[in-house]
């Protein structure tokens, strides 16, 4: 039986795959500890990046999000940009769905509004009041890491748990923004209603 | 197979019987559990993949989020499927990420990360499967699952493979025995008539069939079989009777002409005597009693040439047979032979055998026939002698005939001599000689005054001229009676030539030698070379071979001396001038011929054929010896002698044709 899986993966689709694996075992490390390109980044940001990549993979946008199938994600950050190169540098050479994936930094909402995905550090939150409701309604997953953000209108967000990062989601506006969010991302959130 | 072939037929139809169904029935239950096998391992590797992929998609958010509680969460609903002992996932980087067992080991082994597949073992099934998220792997699952239901099936379906098999047997074995009737019975039955057959020797039991299949008709060739041997036994039996009926007519037939053989073996002149291959005396005949003087009792079993055969032949005589023996009978024996034969008293007497061999059973018997031969020796020996009698009255006869022709010869040289004589004694007798006794008388007279008387006398002036005359007269008859008394000494001589020639021609009377023929013919014309020149008779001579013969040398030159006197003669009487004999040699592939040819009176047509008989002549003074006896001798010597003449006054021609021997080249 192993022959059979032999035969149907060739040497250079192993290899591929072995690389892209090692790769991705990098960023996952990167969570871990505070080794990288760029020492300027913290372990945490490391491993947000790489949340804020997973996150695409378990929602899906409506189809009018997308002008066509191979539009790519924007994934924008709104102020300062926390990520360094990291956010780049995970996303450079991935897709999603057939989709590839991009980063734009904004400095303000407004921008938001053609993003899929906007991450809103706690120091920029500011730059969020009275955006939230345009932003749910043109389709935004808004990731946030304040204690407060989902209280005003976010849909995800970051928390510490002795240094480990975890995410609250809140279905609800999830489901108001028009987004499908798997089971599976869900299974693995702290629930919250706002 | 060899233990089958001597099972009786009914044993061996129900073992083939249940054989045959036990092996089919094997082979479709190993063929059925066989695709059982596959399709339930294809089932539970198919299961187990599904279940693989279900983990896998569940555990995808745990892995990428990096939650191994959430995926142990999720590996432990694993429970539900008992038949899984193990599981794992591995994250992106091949590191244990979160595992499940089934029972709780101490310590567990996990396996090194694989690509997708599977793998059997003795007692589990192992897969592995990649975790793919968003068409991106994210890890590998690790699944281990017992065979214990696979194992279970197995025995379940030994276990009625079994019961089957044995069932299957029980009922092939119920129906063979009945079955194997059909077959066995007819074949048994057929067994026991043939068996009967060749004990009893009855062929008069026949077989009844039962059905028309190939044992059917086994039992109409085994009751036609049947018959045909009835038949031919009859027959055998018939012709066994004939052929001793004709064994003992013939038997009868046999000693009737043996005793026919016997009587002519007994009365024969012939003493018969039959031998073994060793020579030892086997069979004996009246006449050989006779002969040899032997009983057969005496002479049975000893040895052939020993017994029979005189000293001298017998060495000889073995060593034919023995050559005869090794030759194995190639070599010809029945050949008719002279030898001297033993008599039991111990003489020796001429004998004719003839030794006849028959081969007997590869070996030879020898039929001896002997004839004693004395008598016949005896008259032979007289023959012989009356024979050469004859020969030497013949040859004395033969050198009468030579006489009388050299006497022939030697008459008419002797009228030579005569007329020489005759010639001489009248020369003498006229002779001058007397008047030189006149003369000498008259001188002596006169001797006083010789000179007056010869110078004045008238008498005496005359004698010198006279003297002259009388000198030349005196020469003159002189030489007159020198050349008459020099033909007579040749004559002498040639007489002297003619009788030594006879006598040389007589002592080799009868010896054939070879000799040149214009030898031959010289000799001839010399015999009568006096009387030729006396007659002036030229001779011409074409020679145109010079051939040698092999003959009686004195018969041929008789021949021939004949032919130069008659034509001599036929010359003289002719009263011609030319006279001319021509003698001529020519030859052909067998034959020399010598032709003698003259120009003399010839012979009358009527006469050509009368001159060869005896007696004949056509001359006065001839005696009857000539052409008769050339004639003969030509024809002892193989030739011919023949004449032909134009008639008369042509001349005649005499053709003598002698044949050369076969060693005589033809020069």
């Amino acid at each position: 039986m192993f022959s059979r899986t032999h035969t149907l993966s060739s040497p250079a689709g192993y290899n591929a795959r072995r690389l892209l694996l090692a790769f991705f075992a990098l960023l996952c490390l990167a969570g871990h500890a505070a080794i990288g390109a760029t020492p300027a980044v913290s372990k945490e940001y490391q491993v947000k990046a790489a949340f804020l990549y997973n996150f695409t993979k378990f929602v899906e946008w409506p189809a009018s999000r997308f002008p066509d199938d191979t539009s790519p994600i924007v994934i924008a950050v709104l102020g300062r940009n926390p990520f360094g190169d990291e956010l780049a540098a995970i996303i450079r050479t991935r897709k999603v769905n057939g989709r590839e994936l991009v980063v734009k930094i904004i400095a303000s909402a407004d921008e938001a509004a053609t993003a899929h995905l906007l991450f809103v550090g706690a120091d920029e939150e500011t730059l969020l009041v009275g955006k939230m409701e345009p932003l749910q309604k043109a389709g935004v997953l808004t990731v946030g890491e304040s204690p407060r953000f989902i209280a005003s209108g976010g849909i995800i967000n970051f928390t510490l748990e002795t240094d480990k990062v975890r995410f609250q989601i809140n279905p609800l506006a999830g489901q108001q923004a028009g987004l499908k969010i798997s089971a599976q991302l869900l299974k693995l959130a702290m629930i919250v209603r706002k | 197979m060899r233990i089958l072939t001597n099972l009786p037929i009914k044993r061996k139809l129900t073992v083939i019987s249940m054989l045959t169904s036990g092996v089919v029935l094997f082979l479709t239950c190993a063929a059925f559990m066989t695709y059982e096998q596959v399709v339930f391992r294809r089932d539970m590797t198919s299961n187990l993949s599904t279940t693989a992929e279900m983990i896998g998609f569940n555990s995808s958010s745990a892995l990428s989020f990096n939650d191994a509680a959430s995926a142990a969460q999720t590996l432990k609903g694993l429970g539900a499927q008992p038949h899984i002992e193990e599981a794992c996932i591995y994250d992106g980087d091949g590191k244990v990420f979160a595992t499940y067992q089934r029972t709780a080991n101490a310590r567990p082994d996990w396996p090194r990360m694989r690509p997708d597949g599977e793998r059997l073992t003795a007692d589990s099934l192992v897969l592995f499967r990649q975790i793919h998220l968003a068409g991106e792997a994210i890890g590998t699952i690790y699944l281990r699952s017992n065979l214990r239901e696979m194992h279970t099936r197995w025995q379940r379906y030994a276990l009625i493979a079994g019961v089957v098999l044995l069932a299957a047997m029980a009922i092939t074995w119920l129906i063979a025995a009945k079955l194997q009737r059909i077959i066995s019975d007819p074949v048994m039955e057929l067994a026991a008539i043939a068996g009967r057959v060749a004990s009893e020797r009855d062929y008069s039991v026949r077989a009844v069939k039962q059905g028309d299949d190939e044992v059917g008709r086994l039992f109409d060739g085994f009751n036609d079989m049947l018959a045909q041997i009835q038949a031919r036994d009859a027959e055998l039996h018939a012709a066994h009777k004939d052929l001793e009926r004709r064994v003992e007519e013939r038997t009868r037939e046999l000693s009737a002409s043996k005793d026919r053989i016997r009587l002519i073996v007994d009365t024969a002149f012939d003493a018969i005597i039959t031998t073994d291959a060793e020579g030892r005396i086997t069979a004996w005949n009246r006449q050989a009693e006779t002969t040899f003087g032997w009983t057969p009792a005496e002479v049975l079993g000893r040895t052939f040439a020993e017994t029979l055969l005189a000293p001298s032949g017998r060495a000889a005589s073995l060593q034919r047979m023995h050559q005869f023996l090794q030759s194995d009978g190639r070599e010809s024996l029945n050949r008719r032979i002279e030898l001297f034969a033993l008599h039991k008293d111990g003489h020796e007497f001429p004998a004719e055998l003839a030794v006849s061999p028959v081969r007997v059973d590869g070996t030879f018997i020898f039929s001896a026939f002997l004839r004693d031969i004395t008598e016949s020796k005896r008259a032979e020996a007289e023959l012989r002698a009356i024979h050469r009698q004859l020969l030497d009255t013949s040859r004395q006869a033969g050198m009468a005939e030579v006489a009388t022709g050299v006497l022939h010869n030697v008459g008419n040289v002797l009228n030579s001599v005569n007329v020489s004589a005759t010639l001489v004694a009248d020369q003498v007798r006229r002779s001058k000689s007397p008047n030189v006794g006149k003369l000498s008388d008259l001188l002596h007279q006169h001797r006083a005054n010789l000179g007056d008387y010869l110078a004045n006398d008238p008498k005496g002036k005359i004698i010198p001229a006279y003297l002259m005359t009388l000198k030349d007269e005196l020469a003159k008859e002189q030489s007159t009676i020198l050349a008459e008394l020099d033909s007579l000494h040749k004559n002498i001589g040639h007489i002297k030539d003619i009788v030594a020639m006879q006598q040389s021609y007589a002592k080799t009377s009868g010896v054939v030698e070879t000799v040149s023929v214009p030898d031959l013919i010289e000799d001839a014309l010399r015999m009568n070379a006096g009387s030729l020149a006396r007659h002036d008779v030229d001779i011409a001579r074409e020679y145109h071979v010079r051939p040698v013969v092999t003959l009686e040398k004195n018969k041929a030159l008789q021949i021939l001396v004949n032919l130069v006197r008659n034509a001599k003669y036929a010359c003289d009487e002719s009263g011609r001038i030319d006279k001319l004999l021509t003698v001529s040699i020519t030859a052909d592939d067998r034959n020399v011929i010598i032709t003698v040819a003259d120009n003399g009176v010839g012979i009358p047509p009527e006469n050509l054929t009368k001159i060869f008989a005896h007696g004949f002549t056509t001359r006065k003074q001839g005696h009857g010896f000539g052409l008769h006896s050339g004639a003969l001798a030509a024809k002892e010597l193989g030739g011919s002698l023949t004449a032909h003449s134009d008639g008369p006054g042509y001349g005649a021609t005499f053709t003598l044709t002698l044949p050369y021997t076969s060693e005589s080249p033809h020069e």
